[in-house]
């Protein structure tokens, strides 16, 4: 299947142009930051995240792994907030379960985001948790009418407890459900709309699923309420045997950077990240992957980028295209000894 | 319409994933339904390694050495605690968090042959909850003992990130053996070991201190947050019978000296009064 911008297909559904004059979320949409390009702060990259403020302009940060804890992640967390714009993107809200909303999570949850200040929050289309047990996964939900209004509800009361915008995101997924009643894209947009939430649109996932589920990404684009897309998540996947799947472990391909410049061309975004959780390369991988993002939103959409000196960065870019490539080379997450036993007296 | 509510269909889902037993009775079914009606088989199957490979990364992060002790079973051994003991908190860590008392409560043939797995299993897990505690640490001054009157006014300060263990078996022992790949056939025999696991206020790791029996009670009267230095040396006196008490109150001062080098305590408080 041709993955090119040649495909080029209507921004903004029917639908959504309905509902766009009754939506109190593109209202506040357009009083939201734009952030520029970031990148996810993970344990393993701390220490250079942290000290490169000047090619990362804001971080994501998952939730859970600060939310009423100490030691390294408080410090973590705390280095973070005095040197970056932060924003969160949970995984265990588990918006599409049938178990009643955790309280405990919500209490923390409200504790971080105003430690943090973020202008707006995000979690995941699917259900994480059933019964009152973790999966620790990401879950593709039943896409039924009953999920809709399910889904629509909760993200109302997440919302609102929060006091902050909500941003959904587009999971990858690798099985049809059983009883689903609508598409991945109809799915997506009904439960937007009607929870009046935004998008954090995750381009590397549209692409995997139209791969492991035959679709055209530009035509499922056409059909979600792209005009709701706050942020941009870009990652690598890996392609196995059976699946492509969604491993956050390898460089951003083409054709995924491609659908973020479709995307950008057609709607305001706020911000675009790249999110690395294994399989780590040299941090200037990274950092070029991000400029490579910039380079991208200066021709399709500068504001995004409020703080680049345009001038300057081209100059750089062209710069740095003179030069050879340096081979990849990858380094193996070894994460933290865990044993660090200094004393045994 | 769907035939099934919404939490119906993420009961069967969750089973689908979660349970191999269910999960292969359907499947074998599924195999005889019509095309319309068939379950994703390669999905399904794909999502339940996905899970499992989650719980056994999570679960060998924590327990290195249980995994290396009970080597080839230890997968086994993984899933049944997943089974029996789900995960119920949104902190992927605390999944491992009811692991010592699975072991102890429905694994006895394992406790049988390794004695001393519940205890070393709770020895690992105590290490990530020292990690996350999520007290802050805030070191203070130490008051200079120069009189005996400095001794009657102020008292150690205990990390309050710390945990005072006593195990039947010698848990620290085991662990270097395991660390070195040396304690995989090993039969240990029980010998009380007691262990301070705390956390290093400046670099936020987590530290391990083997101590004596006689430390172990001086430190648990110095967690009450009461006791003086005097009093602790009192402790450490009774406790030393029979050896000459200047030369235990010198091994105090010394033992006193060392837990503040090492942040098991992290300051001084006045309390006491001189008279």
């Amino acid at each position: 299947m041709p993955v090119t911008t040649q495909s080029l297909a209507p921004t903004v559904s029917k639908r959504s142009k309905k509902r766009a004059n009754v939506s109190n979320f593109l209202n506040q949409k357009k009083s939201l930051p734009y952030l520029g390009v970031g990148l996810g702060l993970r344990r393993e990259l701390a220490g250079e995240t942290l000290s490169t403020r000047d090619r990362i302009d804001w971080l994501e940060l998952v939730p859970e792994n600060y939310m009423g804890l100490g030691g390294a992640a408080r410090d973590r967390l705390d280095r973070a907030i005095s040197a970056f714009p932060l924003v969160t993107h949970g995984i265990n809200l588990s918006i599409g379960s049938t178990d009643d909303l955790n309280n405990d999570y919500l209490k923390a949850l409200k504790r971080l985001l105003a430690q943090t200040k973020a202008p707006w929050f995000s979690d995941h289309l699917c259900f994480t948790s059933f019964d009152g047990k973790y999966m620790h996964d990401l879950l593709p939900m039943p896409r039924t009418r009953e999920a809709v209004r399910h889904v629509a509800a909760r993200c109302k009361r997440v919302q609102d407890e929060m006091g902050i915008p909500f941003l959904l995101e587009n999971i990858s997924y690798y099985m049809e459900v059983p009883g689903s009643e609508l598409g991945d894209a109809d799915f997506l947009s009904e439960v937007l709309e009607a929870a009046d939430c935004g998008l954090l649109l995750d381009v590397n996932n549209v692409y995997v699923n139209s791969l492991n589920h035959n679709f055209n990404p530009y035509d499922y684009l056409s059909k979600i309420p792209l005009e709701r897309t706050v942020q941009i998540h870009v990652a690598g996947h890996k392609r196995g045997h059976e699946f492509v799947i969604d491993t956050h472990g390898a460089p951003v391909v083409e054709p995924v950077y491609e659908l973020l410049q479709f995307v950008l061309e057609r709607v305001d975004v706020k911000a675009v990240m790249i999110e690395r959780d294994q399989n780590y390369p040299q941090f200037s991988e990274l950092l070029d992957e991000l400029d490579r993002i910039r380079e991208i939103a200066l021709g399709a959409s500068p504001k995004l980028l409020p703080g680049v000196n345009v001038e300057a960065f081209r100059e750089k870019m062209a710069a740095r295209k003179q030069r050879p490539r340096l081979a990849e080379k990858y380094t193996h997450d070894m994460g933290e000894a865990k044993h660090a036993r200094v004393l045994s007296a | 319409m769907p035939a099934c509510s919404l939490r119906e269909l993420e009961k069967n889902l969750t089973s689908l994933w979660m349970d191999s037993s269910y999960r292969n009775e359907l499947l074998w079914e599924n195999a005889r339904r019509p095309d319309a009606e068939k379950i994703d088989e390669r999905g399904a199957r794909l999502y339940a390694e996905l899970l499992q490979i989650g719980h056994l990364d999570v679960m060998s992060s924590i327990f290195p050495y249980c995994s290396a002790i009970l080597g080839r079973k230890w997968e086994a051994v993984v899933k049944d605690y997943i089974q029996r003991c789900p995960p119920i908190h949104y902190r992927l860590n605390r999944t491992a968090s009811r692991f010592p008392e699975y072991l102890s409560r429905y694994a006895p043939e394992l406790t049988k042959k390794y004695p001393f797995i519940v205890e070393l299993a709770d020895y690992e897990w105590v290490e990530m909850e020292i990690l996350e505690d999520e007290r802050q640490i805030v070191v203070g001054e130490r008051a200079g003992l120069s009189t005996p009157e400095d001794f009657m006014v102020h008292a150690p300060v205990v990390n309050p990130v710390l945990s005072l263990r006593t195990y039947v078996y010698p848990i620290p022992t085991i662990a270097d053996l395991v660390e070195e790949g040396r304690g995989f056939r090993r039969k240990f025999k029980a010998s009380e070991s007691h262990v301070i696991i705390y956390r290093d206020p400046l670099s936020h790791r987590s530290r391990f201190l083997e101590i004596n029996a006689a430390t172990s009670q001086i430190m648990k009267q110095a967690q009450s947050g009461t006791a003086t230095y005097s009093d602790l040396i009192k402790t450490a006196v009774n406790l030393a019978e029979g050896v000459n008490p200047q030369l235990t109150v010198t091994e105090f001062l010394d033992l006193v000296d060392r837990l503040h080098e090492t942040s098991v305590f992290i300051g001084s408080k006045s309390i006491g009064t001189s008279s």
